[in-house]
């Protein structure tokens, strides 16, 4: 049930973006465009670390490669890594930047998710263990409260990564995957479930760089 | 087809549409799948994700974790309840319920009845191994109510307390506060339970799995010796109790989930008030009446002195000089008893009880319209029907657990219809509410029935095939003047017209009316039309339908069944047929009398014409509760003696020649008939008080006394010879009722009967009736000198006379009798909130304080009569119902003054 117990359709802008062009040339022509089974265009928003930052429309399948280089003009610094799709989108290393298109496919084979497919640069220099803290921090600051998994566990994951980058504490791994594995698969909704994935990008591109963090 | 899934790899049938757990829990049992959200009397709510388990669509294809209490099964799924993954799952939530909960089990109130205690002893938790962090282990406990304490650093945010607050109970007093890790339960506009609008029904402290919200009788600690099912005795609901006893002394009352009545739930009355059973004024005792005093005296000199006086009185008056009021809150068995001494060794049809002045209309109206005086269908019903019309009835406060289904039916949107002249609490939820001036009900009703016939909409074919008299009816009907009608009620016509309209519409249609319908001159009437209304429509005989009276007393069904009323004698059979007298006189081995007996009334007018000397009284309070108090208390002074079965010392104490002490329901066994003709097991939960005795044995005491033998009270054995005389009670027996009793009629097979008059009416056809309004007697004569109409009513917190609720802390929460006045009437008379008000009738006076509200309409107030201070019914009067003598309680002429309170009595 939805609003006032009626069924209820929530779009979000991008779709609606979408209507104009498929009120005027039909379904066909919309489904022409993209790839088999990402249809369309998807709007890509660069941050502020694009030499043109902005919002792009992209043919559905257009190399990760162009958007960033050709749309975006490259970067403004030296970059780490990506975190693209929202901020529980997967954390992008840029070494994977040439096996990637703007699909759902293509990122969901490659471990990682377009989502709404905004791209947030972390800079070389930027600790990633700080990001992690951010990441926590945002999911904290957003639960509802309502399943133990997020209401707890982000809060928990937010205390611990402080702790650690506050020095003479290191996070035990086992209850670190415990507490992930918790929020992926026993939250309510996709706040808790979806926080697990940029981490666990994170602990498997940047190994050396989180490991003195953990036990 | 049948479908069917897997549960950890073997097949069972699904029911479609059923959630996981309760799958899983409908073929393994309820412990396979641990939880800590779920609770059995809430909707699913998936927050603790403790119930999760592992489902793949094929036999060991990719599998998906799902919260199975609001998951529901896929047909051919394969669940696994316990892989590791899931096992995992359970034991790091678990876990991160403990960083922020205190662990001072030992300690702790509900220790080893704890739910988070066994779920985390069951997953095996081994340590919390999360260092130190952010906690709420430093909230305060509220102990500012009566009852109702919290103490939320035990509080696990599961919202079962929220949710039992809104969909059990439908108050809303309880919400959750905040988000994530700060979202908190809050009381009200986050204050405490005293100023919260908490009714105490307790739901949310039983359904709180820690002792984050309980009471103070620590319902939930483990304390008690053992735990007793008994039936509660505040009203005609009929709500089943699991009494814990500690010592021979109740400790604390919940309410058992699997209760067919009450589903886990109860009210305050049922769960917290008990603290009168050993309270210092009880009566421990036997006092006779010696030089004007009552003394105390030993059960031998009571039971002689009686006996005797009994004797003397039989051979100096005669045995129609003797009568008795039997009790309604007293078990069937104690009735039965009572009205056989009366019958068989007294030797009179003098006896009567409450009933008469409650519901012996509905006996009488319905016995006439339908040929049994019972409620037709059940309360479960209500998940059947699609319309409620609820007339003269407050069940939210008067049959609160009932009240509370009524309240979440109104609360969903569904068709409800209330006639009342107050705007209820029920009203406030109501489609329609007509909201009439008091004694106008028959006017309203035919207002109804003209609606439905004039707009067409009647059930012809079950008129033709179950009915007789319609065409009489529809003619005298269609003969009504509306606009008449509608001046007498004050009520819209085409508010009215709208309701009938959606009575008649709805596919199946309920109707509950109180005594907000029985109290009054045309009462009988009025319930003889509310059947014509589901005769009409065709409302009679299935699910979700039926006209179904709200029985004021826990067991008001039973003392009619039981035969206490003069003119039928147990099981309602005519007492003064020859015919039947004869079956009775073989019954009982004895001639039984088959002069005509008294009704309640009829024996105070008796007594004033000095015709009747003697009354015993089973726990009747008639000088505070019967109308026109001065008119009672000069009857008992005529009288030469009354003998008086009480707990406590009443008003009527004081005229008693005799007072025995008498055992309260949590000392006795017996078995109770609710509202819904559901003969239920009151089971003996301590020993009587020291002194007292239970009414049963009083009654077989005085028969053997009176030389009746009879063996001591055992009601199982006075249930086997009810069921030789009670047709309807044919195959009852006292071991075969189990947990939740049967409906009656119960054949000789024990085959009990949820509903009544399915293919052909006990009378063969149901009968239509036709009334007119008629303005009551206490209007046409009273109505010019006293212009304002003065009606009763009841408080939840309170119990009719309240001799017991007035002992427990519900006299903390409602301390006093207030009376409803309308703002425009308050300041006509310069009255302000709170003042003494004087209320006068032809009668007498009264005082009481002022509660300003527009739950009345202007020249109609409303007032209840739980205390002795007030003795309201010194103003009520003798006017009752032209067939079946039930005191007009509800239409007072009276006239109001600001007051200095010097009509207050010091009781």
């Amino acid at each position: 049930m939805g609003l006032f117990n009626m069924p209820t359709v929530v779009n979000n802008v991008e779709t609606l973006a979408n209507l104009p062009f498929i009120a005027d040339s039909g379904g066909q022509a919309y489904a022409a465009i993209g790839t088999d089974r990402s249809k369309g265009t998807k709007l890509v928003c660069l941050d502020g670390h694009f030499n043109q930052p902005g919002l792009v429309e992209v043919e559905m399948g257009t190399p990760l490669r162009t958007v960033i280089d050709e749309l975006g003009r490259g970067f403004r610094k030296p970059i780490k890594a990506m975190h693209i799709g929202g901020p529980l989108g997967g954390l992008v290393p840029v070494s994977k930047i040439d096996e990637l298109t703007i699909d759902f496919d293509s990122f969901s084979k490659a471990g990682f998710l377009l989502g709404h497919a905004s791209i947030v640069c972390i800079p070389e220099e930027y600790p990633l263990i700080e990001y992690l803290g951010h990441l926590f921090e945002f999911t904290a600051h957003e639960s509802c409260g309502k399943c133990f998994p997020c209401r707890l566990g982000s809060t928990r994951g937010k205390e611990m990564i402080q702790k650690a980058k506050d020095g003479n504490y290191k996070m035990p791994k086992e209850l670190f995957s415990d507490l992930l594995e918790a929020l992926e698969i026993g939250s309510l909704c996709a706040l808790g479930g979806g926080l697990p994935l940029p981490v666990r990008n994170a602990l498997l591109y940047f190994k050396e760089e989180l490991g003195p963090y953990f036990e | 087809m049948e479908q069917t899934a897997y549960i950890n790899g073997k097949s069972y049938p699904v029911i479609q549409g059923e959630t996981i757990l309760s799958f899983v829990r409908r073929h393994l049992g309820k412990d396979l799948v641990p939880t800590l959200c779920d609770a059995p009397n809430l909707e699913p709510y998936g927050a603790c994700r403790v119930c999760s388990v592992d489902v793949s669509l094929s036999l060991g294809g990719p599998a998906k974790s799902q919260a199975s209490c609001h998951t529901p099964v896929i047909p051919n799924s394969h669940i696994q309840t316990d892989s590791e993954r899931v096992q995992r799952l359970r034991r790091n939530i678990v876990e991160l319920v403990l960083t922020d909960h205190p662990l001072d089990c030992l300690t702790c109130e509900v220790n080893n009845n704890c739910e988070l205690q066994s779920v985390a002893a069951r997953v095996g938790i081994r340590s919390v191994r999360y260092p130190e962090g952010a906690n709420h282990l430093d909230r305060k406990k509220d102990l500012s109510h009566p009852y109702m304490t919290s103490d939320l650093s035990k509080c696990i945010n599961c919202a079962r307390c929220v949710r039992a607050c809104d969909e059990v109970q439908g108050e809303m007093v309880l919400s959750m506060a905040g988000r994530g890790f700060d979202a908190r339960i809050i009381k009200g506009f986050d204050n405490s339970f005293a100023e919260s609008d908490c009714v105490s029904c307790g739901a949310c402290a039983q359904a709180c799995p820690t002792s984050a919200i309980s009471d103070i009788f620590e319902s939930k600690s483990v304390s008690a010796d053992k735990k007793i099912r008994t039936v509660c005795t505040y009203c005609g609901v009929g709500c089943n109790l699991e009494v814990a006893v500690s010592h021979n002394a109740v400790k604390s009352i919940q309410a058992p989930y699997d209760a067919a009545v009450n589903q886990g739930h109860t009210c305050l009355k049922g769960r917290f008030a008990f603290s009168f059973y050993n309270h210092p004024d009880r009566l421990r005792t036997p006092l006779i009446r010696k030089n004007g005093t009552l003394t105390p005296a030993s059960w031998d000199e009571a039971y002689e002195y009686i006996a005797n006086e009994l004797t003397r009185i039989k051979s100096e008056y005669g045995a129609d000089s003797i009568g008795a009021i039997s009790s309604a809150r007293c078990t069937n068995e104690e009735n039965y008893l009572m009205q056989k001494f009366v019958r068989a060794v007294i030797g009179t049809n003098n006896v009567d009880s409450c009933a008469r002045v409650c519901h012996s209309p509905t006996a009488l109206g319905m016995q006439r319209s339908f040929g049994t005086g019972a409620a037709t269908n059940s309360i479960v019903d209500l998940k059947y029907t699609d319309c409620i019309m609820v007339i003269g009835a407050n069940p939210t406060d008067a049959h609160p657990v009932t009240g509370a289904k009524m309240k979440q039916f109104a609360m969903k949107g569904k068709t409800t219809i209330v006639i009342d002249p107050r705007r209820t609490e029920l009203a406030r939820y109501a489609t329609y509410h007509l909201q009439l001036r008091p004694g106008t009900n028959v006017a309203l009703l035919d207002m109804l029935l003209y609606y439905i016939v004039a707009d067409g909409l009647e059930n012809s074919e079950f008129i033709k095939q179950r009915t007789e008299g319609y065409e009489d009816f529809k003619k005298h009907i269609l003969g009504l003047n509306v606009a008449d009608l509608e001046q007498v009620t004050g009520v819209d016509r085409n508010l009215v017209r709208a309701a009938a309209q959606a009575y008649a519409k709805a596919p199946n249609a309920m109707s509950f009316h109180g005594l907000g319908v029985t109290e009054h001159s045309q009462g009988s009437y009025t319930v003889m039309l509310i059947a014509d209304l589901a005769m009409i429509t065709g409302n009679i005989g299935r699910r979700g339908v039926g006209v179904n009276p709200l029985r004021g007393q826990n067991n008001v069904q039973g003392a009619a069944d039981m035969g206490c009323q003069p003119h039928q004698g147990a099981g309602y059979l005519d007492a003064y047929d020859p015919e039947i007298n004869k079956v009775y006189s073989a019954h009982y081995g004895v001639p039984i009398p088959i002069r005509k007996g008294l009704k309640i009334p009829e024996m105070y007018d008796a007594s004033q014409q000095g015709k009747f000397k003697a009354l015993w009284l089973m726990g009747e309070d008639i000088v505070q509760t019967d109308p026109n108090t001065n008119l009672v208390i000069s009857a008992l002074k005529e009288m030469q003696l009354v003998v008086l079965q009480e707990i406590f010392f009443t008003e009527t104490c004081k005229y008693a020649h005799v007072v025995l002490p008498a055992a309260s329901f949590l000392e006795k066994s017996g078995t109770f008939t609710n509202g819904e003709r559901r003969i239920q097991r009151v089971q003996q939960v301590v020993s009587p008080l020291e002194g007292t005795r239970s009414d049963g044995q009083i009654m077989v005491d005085i028969m053997n006394k009176m030389g009746f033998a009879q063996p001591d009270y055992d009601p199982s054995i006075v249930l086997e010879e009810i069921s030789r005389v009670v047709p309807f009670f044919a195959g009852v027996r006292w071991e075969e009722l189990g947990e939740n009793g049967k409906q009656w009629p119960v054949n000789a097979e024990g085959q009990d009967t949820e509903i009544l008059h399915t293919d052909t009416f006990k009378r063969g056809l149901g009968k239509f009736h036709f009334f007119d309004w008629k303005e009551t007697q206490e209007i046409l004569k009273h109505g010019k000198t006293y212009p304002y109409i003065i009606t009763t009513n009841r408080e939840l917190e309170h119990y009719n006379n309240g001799t017991m609720t007035r002992r427990t802390n519900n006299a903390k929460i409602l301390s006093e009798d207030y009376l409803l006045i309308h703002p425009d009437d308050a300041s006509r008379h310069f009255i302000a909130e709170g003042d003494l008000v004087c209320v006068e009738s032809a009668r007498g006076k009264v005082d009481v304080k002022a509660r300003i509200t527009d739950e009345v309409k202007p020249g109609v107030l409303s007032t209840t009569f739980h205390f002795p201070e007030v003795l309201m019914n010194t103003i009520t009067s003798s006017e009752k119902d032209s067939e079946a003598m039930c005191p007009e309680y509800k239409v007072v002429a009276v006239n109001i003054r600001k007051s200095k309170g010097k009509h207050l009595t010091t009781a």
